[in-house]
């Protein structure tokens, strides 16, 4: 069983210091990714889903570190290995997709020689890694072999115009295509695991639906799993085969993407879903989660969604709860479904 | 008895616009002696300010009259010096440390001038250029693009050239470029203060143009306009000495620390203080100037970039 | 795109150029005072016939608007009018002092960028270390001196205290090399000469610092802080993402963006480094063009303080459109 997972995170704390306190913005979490899979990381903004992408590339910006845990990504502990080796496995073995593509392509640089770069950190040429070309053949298929392949992934991302497309400058381009070259980037590589981090939130509705199926369509094709995370809950329902909840630095809720939305053990969970505006025929109020994100910095409670719980109870207040396995592959952590109360 | 009524409520509407002006102004102060930098700068212009003042007074000696028998006398820490001339004595036996305090009234002068014209001028005409816009605007701007292709210290020597030496031909050659940052800046700000809003509400309510540019310019812009006045005003100084240097600017015997350097250039070998001292006093001087220009900008608006 | 770019920013400097011509000229002839007189230098036993013929030489009996044609005519040649002192072409005069002076700012330009660009990248990259905090207070200090006097203090100490470096001029005589640009340094390169190259190079050495001092503070300010904020962006993160190694991350990301409005500040530097030229020249007696123009104020040689400040505004308005260029270069977002 265990050789399946991909990725076994245990423990992942990641804290940032700042002047008036530490947050805790990833506060001991646990979970598993498995081969081939897509799964869901949802959350309010601020709960711990960007900074958990990041601690995994132990990219985590500076004051912040991580500083307990274990990372394991094929068989190793991506915590302790060296920065060299941390290089090699970034965009190679784990990519990542940010959230803005305006922002996070380089205005002065073509789009394709920022795909071409890729390529060229691993040393990938033609798709395959240069190790596997032998010595003589290597020579000038370099730079060719690699714009052929930049096209080829611009092609594959839906670009209108790949040859066009590699010459233009990102501002040149909309926003929907910024992202798809994004896309190409992350995948350029052929790595192992995808993490996509709000890929669409900066994008308009019409455009996220095809960033979302182009994502989907390169998934089935390849021996890639992706942890998509987003703050729409609907986008985890269509593409997730998992979903992991988050609130406040902790996973409050993991299951199969059937199991939890349709049947949602934690009281977060159920309030998001409730929250989600609905087409009825008659008018109905939306109903939001009373209250606002905590302060990272002071959990005050045990449980920190307890002041804004409608199923809080004096029992919540008296210990932590862990997550308890409450179906098949269907985890929670509330007090709700601790053994020792007598509610189950 | 309604005319005592109106009295009394105007002067109460004085009196709150009194109250938040003193309110900010005692906040501003309390920033300002906060942030240390700019406070040590303060301390250190308001030190020379107060020289510059009571010169006569505190000056150890008269700046104008040597006696050739203390000439080229060393500074007190070096043999051969006196006590009675602390920085010793220049090349015609007179007292360096009282030239320099005399000097200070000359840079410190010219900095305020100079920077205090060019931005009145600056503030003026960029408010109607960049209000009314029109032919106006178009001339100014070309006009300021033109004196702008001109380096600084070129453009004021050649004014020195042909309308001669003198503290006033000096400020008018200063101002004559000085005022083009400042016209760019308000002139700037105002363009794009004007679609805002609150003109538009000013304007609805019958306002005359000259109270709604009055009552913009005051809040928005004057933040930026301090800053960079402070900003520039010990450059302004370094312009002045570099031209007195030069010959070109305050002429002798008026002490001008500029002027003091370039007569100390003929003994260096001998006589290292004339040439040093003054400049160390300027350094000093631009230096606290400068302090209290980025505490300013820190205190009043950390966004502003202006170099 | 880009070369229609370059083409308007060089017929854009052609008017600039020919407002700065006649301002200068319109400029000068405000001058009080009758210029035949400074010439004669109040000799009283000239005749009529002869100051009449003076001012025929020069062109000085003709209506204003006519000498500001023949003015702008000769300009174009070339012919910037007569020395009032030395009677020959002031541009003959001006030519022979211009590589002197283009030496001089070279020297300083470099020793500005060369120090200026590292520090500012290490302390952006390093912030809050104890280099960033010296730099940048020295950099303060720098912006705060005035560089004569910083020119002063260094021929005081490394001139005349420790003898290791020549107090003032460009060579010494005997070891001129062979006349090729007329850039010493350059000229001792090329006819391969070592001890001029060596003797140019000592000359050039505490002018450079002196002029570049100033500039140097300015770009490491400048440069530090688009650095700190270039470094904030998300692009930064994404190549960090990839797996690029962070000495790749900074020089070839974050560098080629900070430099964007650094090389604006750069441009307008030089307009000071033109002025701070001049004075520098003065201190270490450097024969350009600063002394040229210093020495004619003082001569009352106007057609040669006007030809020089000519060329000193022409020699900026073409730097800056250099750097214009350069800027359209490095950033691909400037459309029409």
């Amino acid at each position: 069983m265990n050789n399946d997972y991909l990725l076994k995170v245990t423990g992942l704390t990641t804290i940032f210091p700042t002047r008036r306190g530490v947050v805790k913005a990833v506060d001991h979490i646990h979970f598993n990714v498995n081969k081939d899979e897509i799964v869901g990381f949802v959350g309010e903004s601020g709960c711990g889903k960007s900074v958990t992408m990041l601690s995994i590339l132990r990219l985590v910006p500076y004051p912040g570190k991580t500083i307990d845990g274990e990372i394991l990504f094929d068989g190793e502990d991506l915590l302790k290995r060296s920065l060299p080796d941390m290089r090699r496995i970034r965009g190679k073995e784990i990519a990542m997709i940010f959230q803005d593509p305006m922002t996070t392509l380089n205005p002065v640089f073509k789009v394709g020689e920022q795909v071409r770069e890729s390529l060229r950190i691993h040393k990938i040429v033609a798709g395959v890694s240069e190790k596997a070309v032998p010595w003589y053949r290597r020579h000038g298929s370099g730079k060719k072999a690699e714009r052929l392949r930049v096209l080829e992934l611009l092609e594959e991302v839906g670009l209108p115009a790949p040859e066009e497309n590699y010459r233009q400058y990102p501002h040149e381009l909309s926003g929907g295509m910024q992202q798809r070259a994004l896309i190409a980037i992350g995948l350029s590589c052929k790595p192992k695991l995808l993490l996509a981090d709000e890929p669409t939130t900066a994008l308009d509705v019409t455009i996220q639906a095809q960033i979302l199926d182009l994502l989907e369509r390169t998934m089935r094709g390849r021996d890639t799993s992706l942890i998509l995370v987003t703050h729409d809950l609907g986008v985890a329902s269509e593409f997730c085969q998992r979903i992991i909840v988050m609130y406040a630095g902790r996973i409050v809720e993991m299951g199969p993407t059937v199991d939890v939305l349709k049947a949602p053990k934690h009281p977060y969970t159920t309030g998001l879903l409730k929250s989600i505006p609905r087409i009825t025929k008659e008018k109905v109020k939306i109903k939001s989660i009373r209250g606002t994100v905590p302060d990272l910095i002071n959990l005050p409670h045990k449980c920190a969604f307890y002041p804004r719980c409608e199923k809080g109870s004096p029992a919540c207040e008296e210990r932590e709860m862990e997550l308890v396995e409450v179906e098949k592959g269907h985890w929670v952590r509330c007090m709700l479904y601790d053994e020792r109360t007598e509610r189950s | 008895m309604s005319n005592q009524v109106q009295e009394r409520k105007v002067i109460d509407l004085y009196k709150t616009k009194l109250d938040i002006l003193v309110k900010d102004l005692t906040s501003f102060l309390r920033e300002l002696i906060a942030h240390r930098t700019a406070f040590l700068g303060a301390m250190i212009i308001l030190i020379y300010i107060l020289a510059a003042l009571l010169a006569p007074w505190i000056a150890p000696h008269t700046p104008f009259q040597g006696r050739l028998r203390l000439r080229l006398l060393p500074p007190a820490w070096e043999s051969g010096g006196s006590t009675l001339h602390l920085l010793g004595c220049d090349e015609l036996g007179r007292d360096l440390l009282s030239r320099i305090i005399y000097g200070a009234r000359v840079s410190l002068l010219v900095g305020v001038l100079a920077v205090g014209i060019s931005v009145f001028v600056g503030v003026a005409l960029g408010s109607i250029a960049g209000y009314y816009r029109g032919w106006f605007d178009q001339v100014l701007s070309r006009f300021a693009d033109l004196l702008l292709s001109f380096p600084y210290l070129i453009f004021a020597i050649f004014i020195m050239a042909i309308v001669g030496p003198g503290f006033a031909n000096l400020i008018f050659a200063l101002t004559l470029k000085g005022w083009v940052e400042f016209f760019r800046l308000v002139r700037g700000e105002m363009l794009s203060e004007k679609t805002k809003e609150y003109v538009d509400a000013a304007k609805a309510t019958g306002r005359k143009d000259f109270a709604i540019i009055a009552s913009e310019i005051l809040p928005n812009i004057i933040h930026s306009v301090i800053v960079l006045a402070t900003l520039r005003m010990g450059w302004m100084i370094i312009m002045e000495a570099s031209l007195s240097f030069l010959g070109l600017g305050i002429q002798p015997p008026t002490p001008a620390w500029g002027s003091m350097i370039n007569a100390g250039r003929a003994y260096m070998l001998s006589a290292w203080w004339l040439s040093t001292l003054p400049g160390v006093a300027m350094l000093a001087l631009v230096l606290s100037i400068n302090l209290l220009g980025e505490g300013l900008r820190d205190i009043l608006d950390p966004r502003l970039k202006i170099d | 795109m880009r070369t229609i770019r370059i083409v308007e920013r060089v017929l854009v400097a052609v008017p600039i150029m020919l407002g700065v011509a006649i301002s200068v000229f319109l400029f000068m002839h405000l001058t009080p005072g009758d210029p035949v007189d400074v010439m004669l230098g109040g000799a009283s036993y000239v005749t009529e016939e002869e100051e009449q013929a003076l001012r025929k030489e020069f062109g000085l009996d003709k209506p204003l608007h006519e000498q500001l044609m023949l003015f702008l005519g000769g300009l174009m040649r070339g012919d910037l009018g007569n020395s009032f002192t030395e009677r020959r072409p002031a541009a003959e005069m001006i030519l022979e002092r211009l590589p002197a002076t283009v030496e001089l700012a070279l020297g300083a330009l470099l020793f500005g960028l060369v120090i200026a660009v590292p520090i500012g990248i290490i302390s952006a990259v390093k912030q809050n270390s104890l280099i960033d905090r010296t730099s940048m207070a020295a950099a303060f200090i720098g912006i705060s001196m005035p560089g004569f006097w910083l020119g002063l203090v260094l021929i005081m100490i490394f001139s005349v205290r420790l003898h290791l470096l020549p107090v003032a001029g460009r060579i010494v005589y005997a070891l001129k090399p062979d006349h090729v640009t007329g850039l010493y340094v350059l000229d001792s390169l090329l006819t391969g000469n070592f001890p001029a190259l060596v003797d140019s190079i000592k000359h050039l050495i505490l002018p450079s610092v002196a002029l570049g001092s100033v500039l140097a503070a300015i770009v490491a300010r400048v440069l530090r802080s688009s650095m700190l904020e270039v470094l904030r962006a998300d692009y930064v993160s994404l190549a960090r993402a990839k797996g690029l190694r962070e000495y790749a991350v900074v020089v070839k990301h974050a560098l080629r963006n900070a430099l964007i409005p650094t090389i604006t500040v750069v441009g307008i530097q030089i307009g000071v480094l033109l002025g701070g030229n001049m004075i520098i020249e003065t201190v270490f007696a450097w024969p350009g063009l600063g002394r040229l123009v210093v020495n004619s104020i003082f001569a009352s040689d106007y057609p040669v303080v006007q030809g020089t400040v000519i060329v000193y505004a022409f020699i900026f308005v073409l730097a800056n459109l250099l750097v214009d260029i350069l800027y359209t270069f490095l950033n691909p977002k400037i459309t029409m």
